[in-house]
């Protein structure tokens, strides 16, 4: 990727500002999921209902950063790695809003349950799944702010660790449910928090192969990683 | 149903297989094209050859009859200024002095002729004093006197007199005049022919570069080696002065007037026209609106530079006015539009941004306008320039109203004068003419390659 | 207005040139017809439109150009400050150094860089020395950014320089006579891509000091470069707006097809 600046300035400006708006948008996004994962375990129903208002402006800021592209591919006409660094951001600005949603979500099921009695364990698990996908998210767009084409590799395959506690997560719920059906309700709210993270963990990836796209102008050729052995029956 | 549709044989002409033909092979028609062009150049090439050699036989033609006028007979003896002869009175009054005539400078001429024969112990044979004076010019005794009027201290002394030899010992010498011809001839004989040889040998008579070809005034019939083409440079060069004072800021300021400011409608197509035409109007109708107007009703000295300047005036103009025009026309609309845009004024658009720019195409028509103006003879005969005139004029602006000649008319008159000195004078003439026309002309090419295409 | 630039934030809220039912005719050719516009100050304006739709006759009404022209007759009213410049007694010249033009093919007098940008100031008097000349011609070259290339060489030709920087040279000739308003007329046609970038970088930095009017028929010029878009077709200005909001929704129908490349 080349350095030099644009003779026309303000082009250089229009993309650094969409590039900031995605930046600021991933900000506003690994806060959400920090909050919701502590809401969950300190049982703090402000907080969650804190997460769950935040969540409108990151939509808003996805607005935004859809409308400043679209503005940017009209008048600036970007050809080559202008045009793919526009074409990702759209993605990624598509990618974290659902990871707002996502967050918004497990905000919602910890205040639900934050009136059910606790499951061991489970808060701990998560927040340490929260915290991990948390750190993920943070390296992928370090790697479309450096465009990092190793730490885009990376990224996909640590998102396999994700898969891991997801599937551990759902085992240890599964466990809770056959021993207590009293547990049912609340290992219910909790699969979907976990899964909810997991996709999180998938978003992350498709975020760092978009930056692998922006580097090098092809997609990764190999399958992601996956490992995600309970969806396929061995239990 | 006994037709057989005939789709063997008659195939449609747009399906009909292409016959391949190679490029290598050669075409009818090219073979034809290629005879055409080579007949074509063969032709061009045979017109330049005639042309050239047209040109070399006109040029050889009158080197080899004008070169000669360039160098002279002259003889170099001393002469004795008598003051008995030339100053009766006695008083060095040069108002009376002037009663001497050319005869009394005459006879001293011939006695110091005779000394110096003498001197060198050459043989004159039965040749008198007055035969003696007829080997030198008869210009010479005026030449003579007037030295002497000029200059009353000379009387008495001797000065060293450089002489003309007479037009026929100077025709024998350039190879007009021979034995057989001099003995009819009533201005020679062959006995002065001989002595003149003897002369040479005794170093007294030799054939020196005639500088005053160029500055001596005409001189009259019977005296072809004292002719020279003063007065006419002269009266060319105010004639030329004249004109370019007139013409070229007439020429231009119309020629910029018509093409920027006037405003485009019949009259101006009607202008327009006219100049054209007036480019092409024949030089003696020229002649004719001159002696009428300048002449008859303006009442102007006939034969006077200021006349014959006033009307290659009139003459040159239209052909100042046209390139002139093309100049300016020349010039991109690039450059009004800029200057325009700049908040220039129409007029100082012209004057700071055209003008300079035309300048090169109107100095180029200006000097070849005045080329052709020098050659033009028509219109001058018409005014009266064909007469003999041995003043110079004076100086400017006074000396413009004196009568004077101009080259072309000079040739013209000495061609019609019947001694056959005149026509190596004449064809002397016209190598001075056709210098000058090449000098401006080649001027003209210089400038216009010089500022060619400076935008 | 909303501008997503983060510098170069400059005041436009004021009308620079107003025109009002602006009718051309040349001869019996009705040219432009009831052309409403209002440029604004220190924005750049585009004009866009298809060949001989009047957008660069319009431009040549605004400085008054077209009187060069014998055949063209204008009626309606075109104000430059609430002054209308059809006035009898205004005088074209004294217009045209309020303002300038820059054209499309770039025209330096054949004279030295120095000359033409002093030819303006020197004809309006509008310096008292040379002191004062050489501060404006050094100042207006520094604008045009073209200063750095040429303070070495002042008095050579201005045609001895390349397209750009003579399409530059024309711009600094054009402002050094402090116009209010610059019209340029397909500044950049005879440029070369990196050249056209260039001058379109130095119109954006001119925008703070000028009004600018550009008629461009590059679609993309015109986006890159304005804040103001107005089409032009067939003689009439049938949109005009802002140009981001005309390149991503404009609302007439015409303008759609000419900016997607379905007429023109």
């Amino acid at each position: 990727m080349t350095t030099d600046r644009h003779i026309a300035s303000a082009f250089d400006r229009d993309l650094e500002g969409v590039q900031a708006l995605v930046l600021k948008m991933a900000g506003l996004v690994e806060a959400a999921l920090a909050d919701a994962a502590t809401a969950l375990e300190t049982r703090d129903e402000a907080m969650a209902e804190r997460v769950r208002e935040g969540d409108t402006a990151i939509d808003a800021l996805e607005e935004q950063v859809n409308t400043e592209c679209i503005r940017l591919i009209a008048i600036r006409a970007p050809t080559a790695g202008d045009l793919r660094t526009v074409l990702t951001v759209m993605k990624i600005a598509g990618s974290l809003e659902r990871c707002g949603d996502y967050a918004k979500n497990l905000a919602k099921r910890s205040i639900v349950l934050a009136q059910m009695h606790t499951i061991e364990g489970a808060a701990g698990s998560i927040r340490r799944m929260a915290r991990q996908v948390s750190l993920l998210l943070k390296d992928a767009l370090d790697a479309f702010i450096s465009r990092d084409v190793d730490l885009a590799q990376a990224v996909r395959q640590q998102d396999r660790d994700i898969d891991q506690m997801y599937s551990a997560l759902f085992r240890e719920f599964l466990t809770h449910m056959m021993e207590d059906p009293r547990n049912i309700t609340a290992c219910m709210h909790l699969h979907f928090i976990a899964k909810n993270i997991e996709r999180v963990g998938d978003h992350a990836t498709t975020i760092a192969e978009q930056v692998i796209y922006l580097a090098t102008g092809d997609l990764p050729r190999d399958p992601r990683p996956k490992s995600e052995s309970v969806t396929m029956g061995n239990v | 149903m006994t037709t057989v549709p005939p789709t063997q044989d008659a195939v449609p002409a747009a399906d009909a297989p292409r016959v391949a033909h190679s490029l290598f092979a050669p075409d009818k028609r090219t073979a034809s094209r290629n005879a055409q062009e080579s007949r074509f150049r063969a032709y061009g090439l045979v017109a330049i050859v005639i042309a050239l050699l047209m040109l070399v036989w006109l040029l050889f033609s009158i080197f080899s009859a004008g070169l000669p006028a360039f160098r002279q007979t002259f003889i170099e003896i001393p002469v004795q200024l008598e003051a008995a002869v030339l100053d009766k009175a006695g008083n060095g009054n040069p108002v009376e002095m002037a009663s001497v005539t050319t005869i009394g400078y005459g006879k001293l001429i011939g006695r110091a002729l005779t000394a110096e024969l003498e001197a060198k112990g050459i043989d004159i044979g039965e040749m008198t004093p007055k035969d003696l004076v007829g080997m030198v010019s008869e210009n010479a005794a005026a030449d003579l006197r007037d030295m002497v009027l000029a200059d009353p201290k000379l009387l008495g002394t001797t000065v060293q007199f450089k002489a003309l030899a007479h037009g026929r010992i100077d025709g024998y010498f350039k190879g007009r005049v021979t034995m057989e011809t001099a003995a009819r001839d009533n201005m020679t004989s062959p006995e002065k022919l001989m002595l003149a040889d003897k002369m040479v040998a005794a170093g007294l008579m030799e054939m020196r570069f005639n500088a005053g070809f160029l500055t001596m005034p005409d001189a009259s019939d019977k005296r072809p080696e004292a002719a020279g083409l003063g007065v006419a440079i002269i009266g060319s060069l105010y004639m030329m002065v004249v004109v370019l004072c007139l013409a070229l800021p007439i020429g231009v300021a119309a020629s910029v007037y018509l093409e920027e400011f006037a405003p485009k409608n019949r009259w101006t197509d009607l202008i327009e026209v006219n100049i054209a035409n007036l480019a092409a109007v024949p030089s003696i109708v020229y002649g004719i609106l001159g002696l009428s107007f300048f002449i008859n009703f303006a009442e102007l000295p006939r034969s006077a530079p200021i006349v014959g300047g006033l009307v290659l005036t009139l003459m040159t103009l239209p052909r100042i006015i046209i390139p002139t025009r093309a100049a300016l026309k020349a010039v991109p609309p690039s450059i009004r539009d800029a200057a325009l845009g700049v908040g220039a004024s129409k007029l100082q658009t012209v004057t700071h941004h055209v003008l300079p720019l035309a300048m090169p195409g109107v100095l180029t028509g200006t000097i070849i306008g005045l080329a052709q103006a020098l050659g033009e003879t028509a219109p001058l005969l018409l005014i009266g320039m064909v007469a003999f005139v041995r003043d110079f004029p004076g100086a400017p602006m006074s000396g413009l109203f004196d009568p004077a000649s101009a080259l072309p008319v000079q040739i013209y008159n000495w061609t019609q004068r019947g001694d056959p000195g005149f026509v190596e004078r004449a064809s002397g003439a016209i190598i001075v003419l056709l210098v000058f026309l090449i000098v401006m002309n080649t001027a003209a090419i210089i400038l216009r390659r010089r500022y060619e295409r400076r935008w | 207005m909303k501008d997503i630039r983060l510098e170069r934030d400059v005041q436009t809220e004021t009308n620079k040139i107003e025109a009002r039912k602006v009718q051309v005719y040349y001869g019996t050719n009705h040219a432009l017809k009831d052309v409403d516009v209002d440029i604004l100050d220190k924005t750049v304006t585009a004009f866009i439109g298809p060949s001989g739709c009047g957008k660069s006759t319009f431009l040549r009404c605004l400085n008054r150009m077209n009187d060069t022209v014998a055949s063209a007759r204008v009626e309606g009213m075109i104000t430059l400050e609430g002054e209308n410049i059809y006035d009898p007694r205004v005088d074209p010249v004294q217009l045209r150094a309020k303002i300038g033009m820059v054209f499309q093919k770039p025209n330096p007098f054949p004279k030295s860089i120095y000359d033409n940008v002093a030819y303006g100031p020197k004809i309006h008097g509008l310096t008292r020395n040379k002191a004062e000349l050489d501060e404006v011609v050094e100042a207006c070259l520094r604008k045009a950014a073209l200063w750095n290339e040429v303070k070495d060489r002042l008095q050579s030709p201005g045609t001895g320089l390349s397209g750009g920087q003579q399409q530059r040279l024309c711009i600094a000739r054009a402002i050094a006579t402090s116009p209010e308003v610059l019209l340029m007329d397909e500044p950049c046609s005879a440029l070369d891509p990196i050249a056209t970038a260039q001058v379109e970088e130095l119109i954006d930095e001119l925008r703070s000091q000028f009004s600018v009017v550009i008629v461009t028929h590059s679609m993309q010029q015109a986006a890159r470069v304005s804040q103001r878009t107005a089409f032009f077709h067939l003689g009439y200005l049938v949109e005009y707006g802002e140009t981001g909001a005309i390149f991503t929704n404009p609302k007439d129908p015409r303008t759609e097809s000419y900016i997607t490349g379905r007429i023109g």
